[in-house]
């Protein structure tokens, strides 16, 4: 009887789980759909051509699983932080000084090919968990929320990686005629991820799936995940269960640091071979990752498809275009995504907010 | 038997003619970033299609909108077995190589303002310093008292350079004195920084800047409007095409960058058979580069400021360039030149 009852609640909070998002991303579709008749398109017909050009075939699939591969760390960034309580939003900041770290350490290390990879690939991790623990400390120490220091953290960490590529790592072998802008010199053909095989996605993707089962270990399988969301969400009754929610903290924030950084390092790494200026700001990664979560309800595996399923959404746009269809119709129905999951954030993070002031309050009473 | 005979040869004929007319319809791509009002990418946008009409191709523009994009660019291009794809902007030089490497001779690429550096793209890049150095003596000639001079770019990359070193000799020529203060507006279409880098140079003391920032050079033009209503005045040019009229005499003139001439170029010699990949540099005497009211036409003439006497000596100019009598040694580097900066 028990056995029946845990059956069902698990089948509901599936459907649950399922539903929003699934209703999200129909609706945006159909208003999509409005936009690309009222162009004078079909939209069946341009839906299809999304998905072809998103997975039809062996390369564009090979592009979405590559576009897919920092949107996953983000996401699992997001994860991290938001499913402790957090509501960190630094993971664009942090993938854009992995990425930059990536780029120095793979450019200027003097070591053999898969030495300077690992080296680049520690260094982006640190980068992004020094970073991300900066927040962490501004938290704790002075209580400045995580949305306003995480926020303000990402355009110093664009910044500051605009000014290292532009002046003192900026590509001394860039000659007048190809008119950069600001990138850093190309790493040497043995410090890059190579493709799995000829002709697939880089090694970055395989590393970002085995983070997302380390991170769902780490959620359902350790007393971490407890742990975390008991020290984020009530730091006090953390205490009287015998957590330390200051240790939790700092480790819940180097860990989402560490998934945001290596995210950078990717795609430093994989596909750029390079730190291009703004390549992590324009593209948007940390923030569809957020969405990926958001969409995933903050559950790893989710979030895995979730950000190929977004990934191939940007991709796809290229196959639009040969509709005559402008990008901006993509951009739009990513932007309604992103809007109709704004409402589930907004309610997560005001729901932390609320329970963290009832556990002080109940503390101080 | 012999109707039936000819009937046969001229259905033969006509469906000859049909699938050599199928063979003969190419497929080009240009990739590149939002077009937008941008004039950089508007000229290559109005002149492939207007070519269209003239060799019956068809044509995709596949826009970019952000930096991972051009390579699923180029990868779908190939993809979908394009005969020429054209890339616009640096950004295209090391996709439109790594592309041309995997594929055979049937695809052809080119690159504008950019130089892939492979003989398997035909690079088309341009000696804009050239033409800034041009705008350069020009503002020195329209204010030869002024010593403090404006620049505002899109980026200050290597690219930029060019423009930079160029605008400066260019001023320094006539105003040996002259200092400069640089803003960027870390973008191509944004024109709200340029509004707030225009007055806060004018509060400087500038009194002409250089508009190098694109489409965002809006920005320049309408603080210029609105400085102008309080008694303050700056002057500024465009950039890429005329950006002249009359309904803002504070645009004195505009660098012209012909990429629309260049994509026309390239699409001319390719279906003539004769392009050739390799680095192609265009100057001021093969008309690709110059200036509004010297080298060509405008829409509106400040007269007031930009005097027949100035036209003159700035055409006096633009002749030595172009014939070769002024030769403009740019240093390789940027960390070989130091800019006078207030």
């Amino acid at each position: 009887m028990n056995n029946e009852r845990n059956w069902r609640r698990t089948l509901l909070g599936v459907v649950d789980t399922v539903t929003q998002p699934l209703i999200a991303v129909l609706i945006s579709l159909l208003l999509g759909a409005v936009v690309i008749l009222i162009i004078g398109k079909n939209p069946l017909a341009a839906y299809g051509s999304m998905i072809r050009g998103a997975f039809g075939k062996q390369v564009y699939l090979m592009n979405t699983l590559k576009r897919a591969t920092p949107i996953i760390m983000g996401g699992l960034a997001v994860c991290m932080a938001w499913r402790s309580g957090y509501e960190a939003m630094g993971g664009e900041g942090q993938m854009i000084l992995g990425a930059m770290a990536a780029a120095l350490v793979g450019y200027y290390l003097p070591a053999p090919g898969w030495v300077r990879i690992l080296a680049a690939l520690l260094a982006a991790a640190a980068a992004g968990a020094l970073y991300s623990t900066l927040s962490g400390w501004l938290f704790e120490r002075f209580d400045v929320t995580f949305v306003i220091s995480t926020l303000m953290l990402n355009y110093i960490a664009n910044y500051f990686a605009s000014f290292l590529c532009n002046y003192p790592l900026r590509d001394p072998e860039a000659n007048v005629y190809q008119m950069q802008n600001a990138q850093t010199g190309e790493l040497p053909a043995g410090a890059t991820l190579p493709p799995i095989a000829k002709g697939w996605v880089h090694w970055g993707f395989v590393l970002a799936v085995i983070a997302v089962i380390i991170v769902w270990f780490l959620f359902k399988k350790t007393s971490f995940g407890y742990k975390s969301r008991m020290g984020g969400l009530n730091p006090r009754f953390a205490l009287y269960g015998g957590i330390n929610a200051r240790r939790m903290l700092y480790l819940v924030m180097i860990l989402s640091g560490v998934m945001a950084g290596l995210g950078g390092a990717f795609e430093t790494l994989g596909s750029k071979s390079r730190y291009v200026d703004q390549m992590i700001f324009s593209t948007g990664y940390a923030w569809t990752g957020m969405v990926a979560a958001l969409l995933a309800n903050m559950n790893p595996i989710g979030t895995l498809v979730a950000s190929i399923l977004l990934a191939g959404l940007a991709v796809g746009s290229s196959q639009l275009m040969l509709m005559d269809i402008p990008l901006e119709v993509c951009n739009i129905i990513e932007g309604i995504i992103t809007l109709f999951m704004s409402a589930r954030m907004i309610r997560i993070a005001a729901g932390n907010i609320r329970r963290r002031k009832q556990a002080k309050g109940g503390g101080e009473a | 038997m012999k109707k039936i005979a000819s009937l046969l040869i001229v259905l033969v004929l006509v469906l000859a003619a049909f699938g050599a007319h199928a063979e003969e319809a190419k497929k080009i791509a240009v990739i590149c970033d939002p077009v937008g009002v941008n004039p950089f990418l508007t000229q290559v946008v109005e002149k492939v299609n207007e070519l269209k009409e003239t060799y019956g191709y068809e044509l995709t523009i596949l826009e970019c909108s952000d930096t991972d994009k051009w390579q699923a660019s180029y990868d779908t291009a190939v993809a979908e077995e394009y005969d020429l794809i054209l890339g616009v902007g640096w950004q295209s030089a090391s996709y439109a190589a790594a592309k041309a490497e995997e594929c055979d001779d049937s695809i052809r690429f080119a690159v504008i303002d950019t130089d892939a550096g492979s003989d398997k793209v035909a690079s088309y890049s341009y000696n804009e310093e050239q033409a800034a150095y041009l705008m350069g003596a020009m503002a020195g000639y329209c204010f030869p008292n002024e010593t403090k001079f404006g620049y505002i770019g899109c980026f200050e990359g290597s690219g930029s350079f060019k423009y930079r070193w160029g605008f400066m000799e260019g001023v320094k020529s006539v105003v040996p004195d002259a200092q400069i203060t640089f803003n960027f507006t870390n973008s191509y279409t944004d024109p709200a920084p340029a509004y707030d880098f225009a007055k806060q140079q004018q509060a400087k003391g500038c009194t002409y800047i250089f508009g190098g920032a694109a489409a965002c050079n809006e920005g320049i033009f309408n603080a210029a409007l609105e400085l102008a209503e309080e008694g303050k005045f700056i002057y500024s040019i465009g950039q890429d095409t005329d950006a002249t009229r009359e309904d803002n005499p504070y645009i004195l003139s505009s660098q012209l960058k012909n990429t629309g001439v260049t994509a026309g170029i390239i699409i001319d010699a390719y279906f003539a058979g004769t392009l050739e990949n390799g680095l192609h540099v265009l100057e001021m005497k093969d008309g690709a580069i110059g200036a509004t009211h010297i080298t060509a036409d405008g829409i509106y003439l400040n007269s007031e400021v930009l005097t027949d006497e100035v036209i003159a000596q700035c055409k006096a100019v633009a002749d030595a360039i172009a014939s070769g009598e002024l030769v403009l040694e740019m240093p390789a580097s940027e960390d070989d030149y130091t800019f006078p900066i207030f």
